[in-house]
């Protein structure tokens, strides 16, 4: 069993984010649930997704000890941190803030906003460019599944970007 | 052949409507439940049904009772404050014999209360929220998979008994997204009875097997339907009688039928020192626990209502004398620990063990495990 967090403020699309994960896992022939915590706000609270992965049915459906967490702004590192323990991967947005403290066996700096900003002149895609990051860095499954759920959920030049945005990641590895 | 979907829980509980013959929706979309009417407003139309945003929830209601009447299979969808406006109408469609479908799904209570937030607040709501002695018919699933399977039941057995059934969900089931392993094979819809009758001997609530002979409206049958006690003509008869008469048949109606209308899980029952209650998405955190511990050596068994209400009372007295500790896990302050008391404490009133959290989030496995280690 694999458990993935995700953490950032509504808006930055970390929902969907896991939405993705989650999908390409049941591709994947896997068992996976997807759920959320967030505020009543739509945008500018901290928002938290959770994907489990596993080999049969998900009984608890939320993370215990994360093995990776995706932190997309600060507030999230400080407030989920007791869902992570010593062997958690974590990558977060170095572009949005600088962590306070080390935490979990590892921790890797993507600067999927930045990332995003030189290529697609908006901060849009950062999610998925943390997406395909986890994907390479994780190896949970080939990142062909994951653009195949990208090519189901986006159409035209979105489909492209978002495809882009997935190669961007991975290399950022 | 079946098909795996991955889906959230609103979403299945809309395609399982649709799936089970849905015709109507009027409805107010509420948090967290928004996404039965969004995916309704987009499915139904294509399946030859209507979708009615309607002005509030008492105009949605009533809109799916007329819809009902009128010979459609319908739906509305809520939470909480929603269910709280619906609750007059519901009463009027339990008197009326309509059958609908009532989804709510969970959210913190009461008032707004925590509108993204998960709870089981609302199960005692759910039974007794209209004002009255009357049956009601509830359904509370666990997983995306049995809510796509449980709303079809939902629809089968409202059409069946002329009974309102209420779905009830909570926000982590609504939202969560999962499998839906979807198999034709598996999947069986209720029409509702065709009635052929000469007009001049029809009445609108004749009834067989406790169950009324209702025409839908606009076939040609007389009809008349009310609030007040009525006779078979559907016109009000108040007398001490008939009053006794009518509750005595609507509980026998559903009463008499829990072979039908009860469904239940079962985990590990047969061989076990303590049983866990739970319901609904709370219940997957209790199987976890019960995994937990049976490596420590602990024999703990489920025993989960699919159909919560009527409450299984013939399952759990029998489940009550296997064992002397009960622990009953709920996301609210202890309505079920409340209904179990009922049914299994003669003799020892600490037999059900409470594990009540309103934190707006599941109780953790690990909770369970510590607090079954510390009654046992």
């Amino acid at each position: 069993m694999k458990q993935i967090m995700f953490s950032g403020i509504g808006g930055q699309g970390v929902i969907l984010a896991a939405n993705i994960l989650a999908n390409s896992a049941v591709h994947n022939g896997n068992y996976a649930a997807q759920s959320q915590a967030y505020g009543s706000e739509s945008r500018g609270t901290t928002t938290r997704a959770e994907v489990i992965i596993a080999d049969q049915f998900v009984d608890f459906p939320h993370v215990e000890k994360a093995d990776y967490f995706l932190v997309m702004a600060e507030g999230g590192m400080k407030k989920f941190k007791d869902k992570t323990d010593e062997n958690t991967v974590v990558i977060y947005d170095g572009s949005v803030f600088e962590p306070e403290e080390n935490i979990g066996s590892k921790m890797i700096n993507i600067e999927a906003t930045k990332l995003s900003l030189n290529n697609f002149d908006r901060p849009l895609f950062a999610n998925i460019i943390m997406l395909g990051a986890l994907v390479e860095k994780s190896k949970l499954f080939d990142s062909k599944i994951l653009k195949d759920i990208i090519k189901e959920k986006f159409q035209n030049k979105a489909l492209d970007k978002n495809l882009k945005a997935i190669e961007i990641g991975r290399n950022s590895i | 052949m079946e098909k795996v979907k991955f889906l959230e829980g609103n979403t299945a509980c809309a395609l399982g409507a649709v799936r089970a013959g849905l015709k109507f929706f009027g409805g107010y979309p509420i948090t967290p439940s928004s996404e039965v009417a969004e995916v309704c407003s987009e499915e139904l139309p294509k399946a030859g049904g209507r979708f009615i945003q309607m002005e509030d929830e008492i105009a949605s209601i009533a809109s799916i009772i007329g819809a009902s009447l009128a010979g459609s299979k319908a739906m509305t969808a809520t939470s909480g404050p929603g269910f709280s406006l619906m609750q007059e109408a519901l009463g009027m469609a339990v008197m009326g014999e309509v059958p609908i479908v009532i989804v709510s799904v969970m959210r913190g209570g009461p008032s707004t209360g925590h509108p993204t937030g998960p709870s089981q607040g609302d199960l005692m709501q759910a039974r007794w929220g209209t004002h009255g002695d009357h049956p009601i018919i509830a359904i509370y699933p666990e997983s995306v998979n049995e809510v796509y399977y449980e709303i079809i039941r939902a629809f089968n057995l409202a059409e069946k008994y002329r009974q309102p059934v209420v779905f009830l969900m909570d926000e982590v089931l609504g939202h969560m997204k999962e499998s839906v392993f979807i198999n034709e094979d598996k999947i069986e819809t209720v029409e509702r009875r065709k009635i052929e009758m000469d007009q001049k001997k029809y009445n609108p609530f004749l009834t067989e097997n406790d169950i009324p002979l209702t025409a839908n409206y606009g076939e040609g049958y007389r009809f008349h339907v009310t609030g007040l006690y009525h006779d078979e003509t559907g016109f009000p008869d108040v007398s001490s009688e008939n009053i006794q008469k009518t509750m005595d048949r609507m509980y026998r109606k559903i009463y008499n039928n829990m072979d039908d209308i009860s469904k239940n899980e079962e985990m590990n029952t047969e061989d076990m020192d303590i049983l866990l209650f739970s319901v609904g998405t709370q219940a997957r955190s209790a199987k976890m626990a019960i995994r937990m511990l049976k490596e420590e050596g602990i024999n703990a068994g489920l025993f989960r209502p699919i159909t919560l209400w009527p409450f299984p009372e013939e399952r759990i007295v029998e489940l009550g004398k296997k064992v002397s500790k009960i622990v009953a896990i709920e996301m609210n302050k202890g309505q079920m620990a409340d209904e179990l008391r009922k049914y299994v404490c003669e003799e020892d009133e600490k037999k059900i063990i409470p594990l009540n959290k309103l934190e707006s989030e599941l109780i953790p496995p690990q909770e369970i495990v510590d607090k079954v280690k510390e009654v046992l």
